[in-house]
């Protein structure tokens, strides 16, 4: 069975999990946008967290692309191979999902700093 | 059980006994954690850990000492089995390891009133987190230059497995403590 001191302990690890994630939530408050690009060009550029689903014109077809609070995938598209679909979801900045046969790029920026790219 | 320290009682028989007794507490461990190795894992850096049932066990039979000695064997043993030895991940789970056990042998002398072999597993599995989560930060992480947000979600998810694998390895501990004072019983030597 478990003593008194056993329960606090299980309740002190509690909130210390909970403590932790609050702090992580909070230091995720960096400004964060998805960038959609067709052929090069800009066309959308969506400050998150969001909720919506929206279709985008690409070069030959379209794509159905769903941002869903800090994350965004490719919900359905015209194009032949699904690669842009089967990428999944998306949340860190740099990371992207490309279509090459409709020639879209959607990708997040953002100030948040990830593991690639601070190695000096 | 006098420990590890035969010359205390002057008699060369339990000295032997101690011996053979940890060497089976260091065999039980090994057996333990490479049948553990190969069973797929939610993440790679989760593991239930149930070779620390051994620890917890040596810390009631062996105290600290010979508790340390025995995971402090386990670990080297282990991982020059399955081929880990002198790697990055070595390190971590050799001073985890040690970490986990010198604590919980310290809890369970200061506190055994107190906490129970469940709670005195949470805080090992708490240790041995904390600690590899520490010398992986001071190896490997540091060069990284990793944002504090990261570590902290690192911390997070340390923290939320240890309480389950941590109970669950206490709770083990608990229910084979009685199996191994009857066998030391009926053996009798």
């Amino acid at each position: 069975m478990l003593t008194k001191p056993d329960i606090s302990l299980i309740l002190i690890v509690v909130a210390l999990i909970l403590g932790c994630y609050f702090l992580f939530d909070l230091s995720k408050n960096i400004e964060k946008f998805v960038v959609v690009e067709v052929d090069g060009k800009t066309e959308k550029n969506i400050k998150l967290p969001q909720n919506m689903i929206f279709d985008n014109h690409g070069k030959d077809g379209w794509l159905k692309i769903e941002i869903s609070g800090r994350k965004v995938r490719v919900l359905d598209s015209s194009c032949p191979n699904k690669l842009c679909v089967n990428s999944g979801w998306i949340n860190k900045s740099g990371e992207s999902i490309i279509c090459l046969p409709n020639r879209v790029v959607i990708k997040i920026v953002g100030e948040e700093k990830e593991f690639d790219g601070i190695t000096r | 059980m006098t420990g590890l320290q035969g010359k205390n009682t002057g008699n060369n028989n339990s000295r032997i006994k101690t011996i053979i007794e940890i060497s089976l507490m260091v065999s039980l461990g090994i057996i333990i954690q490479i049948i553990e190795a190969p069973i797929p894992r939610p993440l790679p850096w989760v593991k239930l850990g149930m070779a620390n049932v051994i620890t917890v066990l040596s810390l009631v039979f062996f105290r600290l000492r010979g508790a340390v000695l025995i995971s402090f064997l386990r670990i080297i043993l282990v991982s020059v089995l399955l081929g880990s030895f002198l790697s990055p991940g070595f390190f971590l789970s050799l001073s985890g390891g040690l970490m986990s056990t010198f604590v919980m042998g310290l809890v369970l002398i200061l506190f055994s009133r107190q906490f129970s072999l469940v709670g005195v597993s949470l805080i090992g599995a708490l240790v041995h987190n904390l600690t590899q989560l520490g010398v992986a930060y001071i190896l490997f992480l540091k060069q990284l230059h990793i944002s504090w947000d990261n570590i902290l979600y690192f911390l997070s998810l340390m923290l939320i497995w240890s309480l389950p694998t941590g109970l669950f390895v206490g709770y083990l501990a608990r229910l084979t403590l009685p199996v191994f004072i009857n066998t030391r019983k009926r053996v009798n030597w």
